[in-house]
């Protein structure tokens, strides 16, 4: 399956400069990426995300429920895109947004994220429905 | 994923939570933002204690597997790549500030201190650093000192290497070792004058040795700055004749700055936002932008300061060398770390950025600078060019920035073209590279004494005889 929803910012994602400076808030220096803090790795910071959804785009990265998991750990929260020094931070949150409706698009959506939309739906009534 | 023999192993020395062997994860630790080739780990581990890399460095001795230690993940040397694969040992969680003595006058810092946590922490109180330039201020503190890297206040007290007072190092049979006055006193504060050691790890790239601790020297910091500005006004194909580099010389050893930098008039304008192509030099300006920054504790000392220099700079006009004065009103206003620094990297639309930095005699920038432009425009590039002045002012950092577009082909194929030309001109400037390349080293190698190489490849094989610390490093 193509990637539609995330070939539109193949171009803006080779502006990240790779720096890593998503992972601190300029003022104090201090920890700024929930999901980077929790879990660590690079994959769960900006920097790392763009790797990744520059290697899915690339096919050198096979979309699965392990990666899905990855992109749904980021809270957007944007605290990345207040630290970005270069042009990808308007695109940054863009990019997320795209990989999780990829996600969607091949039902990778990770359970226990679907459960809360189904609660959200259940909560909201009949007359509302979210296509998964 | 799949979970091997070594995995389980790993598991025992960090957790679970630490190791990943997933494709995703292994990638984000394969490449940076240079045209360096990337390359993937076979595990990516976390580790938050010296005793876990202890371990992990035994085991990867007794298993055969290649180690590369990793901070920030801002290199731009391919440094960190892990060019054999195995295990990528990401130290970004150990980030304590162990120690900041200021009655003896340095801090103990892990290696996931970054540039900007030392400098907020040190404001506090009243001391600093010298801070890497360029480098954002979430990049790793230690690796712009023990790969000799060069400092804001580089230019008052030497590179950042000869600020390290101390260090604690996992050597590659996991061995723990002190090195420097801290081996015997219970301060960090000098590193002679035992047998200074420090020589088996600093500028190694990490192929000897994890260090796990940094002694460096703090500085209190002055309350006031000021800085002094000056265009070279020549042309292009011969943009800084000798009598300038003989002027940068004087004036640093006047002993006042703690900074004196230069760039190439396309280096200001990519700084100041412009984008690829630019348009052609005006003639009214200059080629060459140069700067001098002085710092003082007292508004009276900095006036004396900046009279100084202004006259100097005021004397070479007179000498009629093609300066003039420049305004760096917007300039002096800028602070360290340097967030803005990394803007360049926007000027051809697309992330990447290679550099070959050296240590050059002034008195060869001249011939270096011309060929460095001819190398840029050879290809088509805004010469970016910045230089800097070392204590001692006789030699100083000349450093070729190449941004380009990580998703555009020819822009990758001819800044890996650039490097290896640079390379050649620096080093036939009497140059020395820095944070060199494995390709940069080779040359150097080349044209330097086989016995240096020789003894090198004995130390490396002494201390790492199974090849597992971030192999593939210094052209061995």
């Amino acid at each position: 399956m193509k990637a539609a929803w995330l070939e539109e910012y193949r171009e803006a994602l080779h502006l990240c400069r790779l720096c890593g400076n998503c992972r601190q808030c300029g003022s104090n220096y201090m920890p700024c990426c929930p999901a980077g803090e929790r879990f660590g790795f690079d994959e769960y910071y900006s920097r790392g995300r763009a790797v990744i959804a520059q290697n899915l785009l690339d096919d050198k990265l096979t979309w699965s429920q392990a990666v899905a998991d990855i992109i749904y750990k980021c809270t957007m929260c944007g605290a990345c895109v207040e630290q970005c020094p270069v042009a990808y931070k308007d695109y940054i949150l863009k990019v997320f947004e795209a990989l999780k409706e990829e996600c969607v698009e091949r039902s990778l959506m990770p359970p226990n994220v679907k459960k809360f939309f189904e609660n959200v739906v259940f909560a909201l009534g009949k007359g509302f429905s979210i296509k998964f | 994923m799949v979970k091997n023999r070594i995995y389980g192993l790993l598991e025992d020395i960090v957790g679970s939570d630490n190791v990943s062997n997933e494709p995703q994860a292994l990638q984000c630790y394969s490449c940076d933002s240079t045209t360096n080739l990337p390359s993937l780990p076979d595990y990516a581990v976390i580790a938050t204690t010296v005793e876990q890399i202890q371990r992990l460095v035994r085991l990867a001795n007794r298993e055969r597997i290649p180690i590369t230690p990793v901070v920030g993940m801002s290199n731009t040397g391919g440094l960190t790549i892990p060019v054999e694969g195995g295990i990528i040992l990401d130290l970004h969680k150990m980030n304590r500030i162990i120690e900041i003595n200021e009655d003896i006058g340095y801090a103990i810092v892990e290696p996931g201190v970054t540039i900007g946590q030392i400098d907020v922490e040190l404001k506090k109180r009243g001391y600093w650093v010298s801070l890497p330039v360029g480098p954002p201020g979430s990049a790793g503190l230690l690796p712009g000192y023990i790969l000799h890297g060069y400092g804001h206040l580089g230019g008052k007290f030497g590179i950042n290497s000869e600020q390290i007072t101390g260090m604690e190092v996992v050597l590659p049979d996991g061995e723990l070792v002190r090195l420097g006055g801290c081996a015997v006193s219970p301060y960090w504060f000098h590193r002679t004058p035992l047998p200074d050691l420090m020589g088996l790890i600093l500028g190694w790239q990490g192929s000897t040795g994890i260090v796990t601790k940094l002694g460096i020297n703090i500085y209190p910091r002055p309350r006031f700055k000021t800085m002094v500005g000056w265009g070279v006004f020549t042309t292009h194909g011969d943009p800084l004749p000798e009598s300038c580099a003989r002027f940068l010389i004087n004036l640093g050893r006047a002993d006042l700055t703690y900074d004196v930098s230069g760039h190439t008039w396309g280096a200001v304008q990519i700084g100041r936002g412009l984008k690829h192509p630019l348009p052609p030099k005006p003639e009214e300006e200059p080629e060459l932008f140069f700067s001098a920054t002085t710092y003082a504790f007292t508004e009276e000392e900095l006036d004396v300061k900046k009279k100084v220099l202004e006259n100097l700079v005021k004397e070479g006009i007179d000498s009629g060398l093609p300066i003039a004065s420049t305004d760096v009103t917007e300039r002096v206003k800028v602070e360290m770390p340097t967030r803005y620094a990394l803007k360049y990297s926007d000027h051809r639309g697309g992330g990447g950025l290679d550099y070959i930095g050296s240590i050059t005699p002034v008195i060869n920038w001249p011939q270096g600078i011309k060929r460095l432009n001819e190398v840029f425009d050879k290809y088509g590039f805004t010469p970016y060019i910045r230089l800097s002045i070392y204590r001692g002012t006789l030699q100083g950092m000349m450093r070729a920035i190449m941004p380009y577009n990580r998703g555009n082909e020819n822009d990758v194929e001819a800044v890996r073209k650039m490097a290896r030309e640079t390379v050649q001109v620096i080093l036939d400037c009497g140059g020395l590279i820095y944070k060199a390349p494995s390709f940069a080293c080779e040359e150097m190698w080349q044209r330097g004494d086989p016995n240096f190489l020789k003894l090198i490849r004995e130390i490396k094989h002494t201390l790492d005889p199974n090849e597992i610390m971030n192999p593939g490093r210094l052209g061995l």
